[in-house]
């Protein structure tokens, strides 16, 4: 095709109109120029902002290479120029190459070589769509993790990768860390700790198995929930930074004391953002409840309840603490008759008994603090503020309510306080000198007859005075033989004398006469009752080798105490006692009470056997007060039972002691034991007791405790028409 | 639309007519910037429309073959300027095979806003190549006076026709069928 001719200038046309067309085409030119110009300014502009934008992603991205620890790699597929810049090994800079690849692979160490060399196949063939691998390669001598990652730059025209690169990175503190993390998730996973991940506002991000188990709930339904008000707590755990603490879980029986522990953890991010914190709870029940019960045992009598001796001093060492002058009054508390409850209903009855006086107590004192001190004694310390008269009044209460009878096994007990009320300040300043008076106190009110009270005195004191200084002289005495011995005859029922009693007497020169009464418990507190009880043998071994010798048919009772039949050597000194006064076991008598049963009855039964097969006389004194056991007379190798005075006080006005005298009476003789009646003071009672079968007789109205000459010598009178005998024994005892 | 294509059609008027018809064109067409086009810049499509209209009213000739021309005169302008280029494409097949993927992709690195047509081969043998022309401005006549003088470029005979078309994918366009002689 072709285009027409152009098109000829009109003729004539002026040369205005030429010239017209000429300054348009000027113009068009001059305006395309400026046109030009301002693009070419836009476009240098733009090509310099795009030159600085370059420079400013490259700054960028070797900052974030820096910052990363990344190194730049790249390979040339078709010249295998292997190249490595920037790598950061151990605070080192790496530039390796460039190089063939396989001087790279060379670098790997043998171990991970075929994982690299498959990674970099995979991808040249199009199998992957990145290098992504990491591996063990040895750098400066140390071996290292690095994980490479890369993709193509070019490709040639069937999509072969012809230029890769990517990045280089020395991983071995990462991989240590997530290994370390994996132990943790492992240990997170099998501890058996409940352990909780909570965010900053407390949300459950993780929980383990425990923690649902702690909880008794599903995981799925605690996770995402609120810890604080999982746990019931009104503020948060989170903002408490490092907090340990005890929380309570559950309610009434169900209560459950956990151990809560929160630790802050910066290094473990949730969602890449806000720090966490671990919590670990332990249910501390267990271990809660042993340390109530280490402290109950610790600070409460576990018979009774009440607080114990430790308690007790701790509230009076806070009351009496710096010198207070606080006042307040406390009571000393004794059971008479207790140990008459032990004996003869066992010590299950005795407990059942503490146990009930305890519950009295705390019905009349609940305002004090009631303590047990140990075995019957008891201690109330009253309120601060309670004078002598309302601990006086309060006394009273106690003595009403104590001595009400109990029912124990099916028996009626009675028992009774003995009181002694000691007043802070002005009985004692401190916790240890109002007990000691009170007790001093206490001591009193039982000396006076007992079921009474005794507010301390300073004249109370000389009592404890003259204890002490008992004791001192029965150490010193004991070791010097100084006991003397008398003897009160037995008669039977002809009024003939057959026997009689060696009886203990104790001359001070401070005291003068002490009775035995007062100084044998003394003597079995400071032990020196063994030593007392010796002598004792000895001396009945002598006097009934000369009533032997002298031809008189009689025996002698030696009393032994609970404490002494416990000696493992006291059949042996029994023995000794007879061989070195040559006389035969069966001129003693061995008195005891029921009391020496208590403790231990399989082996005194033992003993009494023994003694028995000796040839020694047995006899069971005090009968019908204590233990009064029938089974101890049917069992026990007795010869004699020795039934209480205070039948035989009782005889004229109490007509059931007399019923149960007789009973006793003809029991004994049924089993064949003779029976011995003490405290025989006048004739009334000795036809009565002669009218109930009684054979035996000792007392008053016999004879008193004589000096063991004049005794041997009213045996002999009385058994033997006065001869030349007479005088030669006299003679024998007085040397 | 680039401005060289401006630029060019005003010169090619100047050069095959005389610059009072190039003139007159632009004074007919009253673009915007009243005819002063520079090559570097971009300008609507609706200029070119309007001066090719008042080129062919001027003289005549239909605007189908004004652009056909045209077409022919820009490509001899590019063997000139991208003389390298043609260079890099040993057969006139080659070239035309590359305008989409080589040829328009070195273009943008130029004229980033440039709005070109596409050429998609659809097949290709040895002798010869169907090509899918898609562009808004529907200027096909432009595309085979190009491709018409870029086998005369090569030495090459072919005969090319065109057809309206629906590409493989739905889109309206024309489909060149070009073969060698």
């Amino acid at each position: 095709m072709n285009l027409p001719p152009p098109s000829t200038p009109p003729a004539g046309a002026d040369a205005a109109a030429a010239l017209a067309l000429l300054q348009r085409r000027f113009e068009r030119e001059r305006t395309s120029r400026k046109a030009a110009e301002a693009l070419l300014n836009e476009k240098s502009r733009a090509l310099y902002d795009s030159a600085q934008a370059a420079r400013e992603a490259e700054r960028r991205l070797q900052l974030a290479l820096w910052a990363s620890g990344e190194g730049i790699w790249s390979w040339d597929v078709p010249t295998d120029s292997f190249s490595v810049d920037g790598l950061d090994v151990m605070g080192q800079t790496l530039r390796l190459g460039p190089c063939p690849m396989a001087e790279l692979q060379d670098m790997v160490e043998p171990i991970d070589r075929d994982s690299v060399r498959l990674a970099f196949g995979l991808y040249l063939n199009q199998a992957a769509a990145d290098i992504d691998t990491a591996f063990r390669g040895r750098l400066n001598g140390a071996q290292r993790w690095l994980r490479i990652r890369g993709r193509a730059l070019t490709r040639d025209d069937a999509g072969r990768p012809t230029h890769v690169t990517g990045t280089i990175k020395d991983v071995t503190e990462q991989r240590a860390a997530e290994q370390s993390l994996h132990m943790m998730a492992q240990a997170f996973g099998s501890t058996h700790d409940a352990l909780v991940i909570i965010d900053a506002s407390d949300t459950i991000v993780q929980a383990n198995a425990p923690f649902a188990m702690l909880l008794e709930r599903p995981l799925v339904e605690l996770e995402g929930g609120n810890l604080a008000t999982v746990l019931g707590l009104e503020a948060p755990l989170a903002t408490r930074g490092t907090w340990r603490g005890d929380i309570g879980l559950g309610e009434g029986y169900q209560l459950r004391h956990i151990e809560v522990a929160v630790t802050p953890v910066s290094a473990v991010a949730h969602g890449g953002g806000a720090a966490c914190s671990i919590v670990a709870l332990r249910d501390v029940s267990e271990r809660r409840r042993a340390e109530d019960a280490l402290h109950r045992q610790a600070y409460v009598d576990g018979l009774t309840g009440l607080v114990n001796r430790l308690s007790v001093m701790r509230l009076l060492d806070e009351r009496c603490g710096g010198g207070s002058s606080r006042l307040f009054a406390l009571l000393y508390i004794d059971l008479d008759g207790f140990k008459a409850v032990n004996d003869t209903l066992g010590h299950h009855a005795g407990d059942a008994l503490l146990r009930d006086v305890s519950r009295r107590l705390r019905h009349v004192a609940s305002a004090g603090c009631i303590g047990r001190l140990g075995g019957d004694e008891f201690v109330v310390v009253l309120p601060t503020g309670t004078d002598a008269d309302e601990a006086a009044e309060f006394a009273d209460l106690v003595i009403q309510s104590v001595s009400r009878p109990y029912r124990i096994d099916g028996q009626v007990v009675v028992v009774t306080p003995s009181i002694g009320i000691a007043v802070h300040p002005q009985h004692g300043g401190t916790p240890e000198d109002l007990l000691l008076n009170a007790d001093i106190a206490m001591y009193a009110a039982k000396q006076l007859g007992r079921r009474r009270f005794v507010t301390f005195h300073a004249d109370l004191d000389s009592g404890r005075q003259r204890r002490q200084h008992l004791q001192q002289l029965l150490r010193t005495d004991s070791d010097r033989d100084a006991f003397t011995f008398v003897a009160q005859s037995q008669f039977d029922a002809t009024g003939r004398p057959i026997g009689g009693e060696l009886l203990i007497r104790w001359q001070t020169a401070a005291f003068g006469a002490v009775s035995p009464a007062e100084f044998i418990p003394l003597a079995e507190q400071i032990g020196v009752i063994d030593r007392i009880g010796r002598q004792a043998m000895r001396t009945a071994a002598q006097v009934a080798s000369i009533a032997q010798f002298m031809g008189l048919d009689t025996t002698l009772a030696v009393n032994l105490s609970p404490r002494q039949l416990l000696q493992d050597d006291v059949e042996a000194a029994l023995l000794e006692a007879c061989e070195l006064a040559r006389v035969p076991p069966a001129r003693l008598c061995v008195e005891l009470t029921e009391s020496a049963l208590v403790t231990d009855a399989q082996r005194v039964g033992d003993l009494l056997r023994r003694l028995a097969e000796r040839g020694f006389v047995l006899a069971l004194d005090d009968f019908g007060t204590g233990y009064s056991s029938l089974s101890h007379l049917r069992e026990l190798p007795f010869h004699k039972v020795k039934v209480d005075r205070s039948f035989v006080r009782d005889l004229g006005g109490d007509p059931r002691a007399r019923v149960m005298l007789d009973g006793i009476v003809k029991l004994c003789t049924s089993l064949g034991l003779a029976v011995v009646a003490e405290g025989v003071e006048t004739r009334a009672q000795f036809e009565q007791l002669v009218g109930m079968g009684v054979t035996q007789f000792q007392g008053y109205w016999f004879a008193r405790p004589q000096p063991l000459a004049t005794w041997i010598e009213s045996v002999a009178q009385g058994q033997v028409p006065a001869d030349t005998l007479m005088s030669a024994s006299a003679a024998r005892v007085a040397a | 639309m680039l401005g060289m294509v401006f630029t060019e059609f005003i010169e090619l008027v100047e050069e095959k007519f005389s610059p009072e018809v190039a003139d007159e064109v632009i004074t007919a067409a009253a673009p915007a910037n009243q005819g002063a086009y520079t090559a570097v810049g971009y300008y609507p499509h609706d200029d070119m429309v309007a001066m090719v209209g008042a080129l062919s009213e001027r003289t005549g000739v239909p605007a189908a073959d004004l652009l056909q021309v045209f077409g022919a005169h820009l490509l001899k302008r590019f063997t000139e300027i991208h003389a390298p280029m043609f260079a890099a494409y040993p057969t006139y097949f080659e070239l035309v095979a590359a305008i989409d993927q080589h040829i328009h992709v070195e273009v943008r690195k130029l004229y980033d806003q440039a709005v070109l047509p596409r050429f998609t081969v659809l097949s290709r043998t040895d002798d010869g190549i169907d090509l899918f022309y898609d562009s808004p401005r529907r200027m096909e006549m432009l595309a085979v006076g190009l491709l018409e003088a870029a086998a005369r470029h090569y030495g090459e005979s072919v005969r090319i026709s065109h057809a309206e078309a629906q590409s493989p994918d739905g889109r309206a366009g024309v489909l060149f069928t070009i073969r060698r002689q």
